[in-house]
C-alpha cells in the first residue's frame, strides 16, 4: 500500500524541504525511520546535509521514484549523465557523502562511478599530489608492483 | 566524461573520510587500480587485498572487457571504461591456447590436435590449474566454460573418442564439475554434428551454438543433459546467410550475421534477437528471430573495407560485452561495438596483436577480470 503522506526534511541550515512518502523512502535510513514513527508532521532533522546538497538530493529521488517502470533505461541513463556532468568537485563529493549517509544506493553508485572516473586517468604521482599522500614506498618496491602488472602500465601503442 | 576545468582544491580530497575513498576506488577500471598500487604503501596493500578483490566484483554494473584471445605470444582486452586495448600474456602451456572464457577464468586446450586433459587460468592473476582429463574425449569438437554466481563452474566437452579402438558412431558429450572434480559423461550420444567456429553463450545453464549445413542452433541443457535443436526458422535462407555468430547480452539471445538478400542486393551484417512472436500465444515454444539492428551504410563501408567478408577465408568473429554487441572480422584489425541500450554504434579502435600479432585461432569472450572465482 503507498502510502500519500507527505515528509518533511529539515537541512543541516534549518531549511524546511516536503517530498512525498514514496520520495523518501529510496533512502534506506529515512525508510527505516519512517517504518517506526509513521507520517508525523515534525520534519526529520538531516545534520549531515546542506540544503543545497538536499535540494540536488531531491532532484534526483523524485525522478527515480517512477523511473524504473516509466522511463526506458536509455533515458534514464541520459538523465543520470546530464545530472552528474557539470557538477563541480565540491557538490560531488558532498553529494556523494550526503548518499552514503542517508543510504540512497544508486545515487551513491553513481557519484562513486563519478568520481572514479575523473581521476582514473591520472598518473600514481598525480594521485598522491590531489590526496596529499607521502610515498612511502621504495624503488625497489615500485619496481616490483610495475612488474607484477606489467600489462596495466604499458603504454598504448597508436596504431 | 569531462571534468569541469577548476583548480583541485586541496582540502576537499584530503579530508575525504577512508572508507569513501575505499568505496570509490572499487569504480576504478582495473588497470587504473592496479597503477594506484604504487601511490603508496597503504593503497598497494588495499588494492592488492582480497577484501578489495572481493567487493570490486561486488559491482555488478561494471562492463566486462572485451577479450580478443589467439595463439600468439599475448591477447588482447578492450577496457571500455577507459576506451582502449591492453595485451594479456597468453599462459605458455605447450600445445594450449585459449579455447573459452566465462567470468575472470579463461580455459585452455587444443582444437586442432589430440587434447585430452584441459586447464584453467586467471590471465590477470597469472595463476594456473591443471584439470583431471576427460574420461573418453580425445578430440575436442566443441568445449565452453560455465562459471556460475556462487564461483564453481562447469566445462561442457563434446569430441570424438579414441578413434582407432571404437566404433562408436557419433559425438560423445561429457561435463566437468568443479564442486566434485569429476568429469562426468553425458547420456547422450550426438549424431554426428558440424559444429560450426562461433564460441557458443550460456543463457540460465542452457549452452547455444551454430551447427552447419544447414545452419541452425542446438541447445545442451545442462541441467535435463540432454541436446535439442532450436526450432526456430533462421532468419535468413542458407545461401543468403554467412558467418552466423550467437551472441549474449544480458540475458538476451542475439544472432549477428551477413545478409546478401537484404532490399539494397548488398550484403548487410544484422543483428537478430530470439523472440516471443508478436501476437502468438504464450507458449514456451513459440519464439522468431527478429531483426534487431542493420549496420547503418557510413559505419558498413568502412567495415566492408578494412575486412574481407565478401571472401571466404574472413569470417566475423562476435561477442556480447555487457550491453555491446562486439563484432570484428577475422582478417581485419577494427572492432566495432554496438551499445544496445543507447543504440549507438562506435569504433573500438585496433588490437595491438593485429596484424602480426594474430594467429588464425582467433575468438572473443567477455572477461571480467578479479571477478569472484578464485583459482
Amino acid at each position: 500500500m503507498v502510502k500519500e503522506c507527505k515528509v518533511k526534511l529539515k537541512s543541516s541550515d534549518d531549511k524546511i524541504f516536503e517530498v512525498d512518502y514514496a520520495v523518501a523512502i529510496q533512502s534506506q535510513i529515512l525508510n527505516n525511520t519512517l517504518g517506526h514513527t509513521g507520517c508525523t508532521d515534525s520534519a526529520l532533522p538531516l545534520h549531515n546535509v546542506s540544503s543545497q546538497i538536499l535540494a540536488k538530493v531531491i532532484d534526483y529521488c523524485e525522478y527515480h521514484v517512477n523511473a524504473s517502470s516509466t522511463i526506458s533505461e536509455k533515458d534514464v541513463k541520459m538523465w543520470d549523465q546530464e545530472f552528474v556532468k557539470h557538477l563541480d568537485q565540491a557538490t560531488l563529493l558532498d553529494l556523494l557523502m550526503a548518499a552514503q549517509y542517508l543510504g540512497i544506493h544508486n545515487l551513491q553508485e553513481l557519484t562513486c562511478q563519478t568520481v572514479a572516473d575523473r581521476i582514473k586517468d591520472k598518473r600514481p604521482e598525480d594521485i598522491r599530489e590531489i590526496f596529499n599522500i607521502q610515498n612511502d614506498l621504495t624503488p625497489e618496491e615500485e619496481e616490483e608492483i610495475r612488474c607484477e602488472n606489467e600489462w596495466a602500465f604499458e603504454e598504448e601503442v597508436s596504431p | 566524461m569531462e571534468a569541469p576545468e577548476e583548480e583541485i582544491m586541496d582540502s576537499l580530497w584530503k579530508d575525504l573520510p577512508k572508507d569513501i575513498v575505499e568505496m570509490v576506488l572499487l569504480f576504478l577500471p582495473l588497470a587504473s587500480a592496479m597503477q594506484f598500487k604504487s601511490v603508496a604503501k597503504e593503497w598497494r596493500e588495499f588494492l592488492g587485498s582480497n577484501c578489495h578483490y572481493r567487493t570490486r566484483s561486488a559491482v555488478e554494473q561494471r562492463t566486462p572487457w572485451l577479450f580478443l584471445c589467439t595463439s600468439g605470444k599475448f591477447s588482447c582486452a578492450f577496457d571500455f571504461s577507459l576506451k582502449r586495448w591492453y595485451k594479456i600474456l597468453n599462459p605458455p602451456l605447450y600445445r594450449q591456447s585459449i579455447v573459452s572464457a566465462s567470468g575472470n577464468l579463461v580455459c585452455l586446450g587444443n582444437l586442432v590436435a589430440d587434447c585430452r586433459a584441459l586447464s584453467l587460468c586467471d590471465p590477470v592473476r597469472k595463476l594456473v590449474k591443471s584439470l583431471p582429463p576427460m574420461s573418453r574425449i580425445q578430440f575436442i569438437h566443441k568445449v565452453s566454460l560455465n562459471l556460475q554466481r556462487d564461483g564453481a563452474y562447469k566445462i561442457m566437452v563434446v569430441g570424438e573418442n579414441d578413434r582407432a579402438v571404437n566404433n562408436l558412431r557419433g559425438l560423445v558429450t561429457e561435463v566437468y564439475d568443479s564442486k566434485i572434480e569429476i568429469w562426468k559423461m553425458s547420456g547422450e550420444t550426438m549424431a554426428e554434428a558440424k559444429f560450426g567456429l562461433d564460441a557458443g553463450v550460456w543463457i540460465n545453464n542452457r549452452f547455444y551454438c551454430i551447427v552447419e549445413m544447414p545452419y541452425g542452433v542446438v541447445i545442451f541443457d545442462q541441467k535435463r543433459d540432454l541436446w535439442e535443436e532450436l526450432e526456430v526458422k533462421m532468419p535468413a535462407g542458407c545461401n543468403d546467410m554467412s558467418s552466423p555468430c550467437l551472441v549474449e547480452c544480458r540475458g538476451r539471445l542475439l544472432l549477428v550475421l551477413r545478409n546478401s538478400s537484404t532490399e539494397s542486393g548488398n550484403g548487410k551484417v544484422q543483428i537478430w534477437e530470439l523472440m516471443k512472436k508478436r501476437g502468438g500465444l504464450k507458449e514456451k515454444k513459440d519464439l522468431e528471430w527478429g531483426l534487431l539492428e542493420e549496420m547503418p551504410e557510413n559505419i558498413e563501408v568502412e567495415f566492408m573495407a578494412s575486412s574481407r567478408l565478401g571472401d571466404v577465408s574472413d569470417r566475423l568473429i562476435c561477442c556480447g560485452v555487457g550491453e555491446w554487441v562486439c563484432i570484428m572480422t577475422q582478417l581485419s584489425g577494427s572492432a566495432l561495438g554496438f551499445n544496445l541500450v543507447i543504440k549507438k554504434w562506435e569504433w573500438l579502435g585496433k588490437d595491438p596483436a593485429f596484424p602480426q600479432g594474430r594467429t588464425c585461432h582467433l575468438y572473443a569472450f567477455p572477461l571480467q577480470p578479479i571477478s569472484h572465482c578464485q583459482l
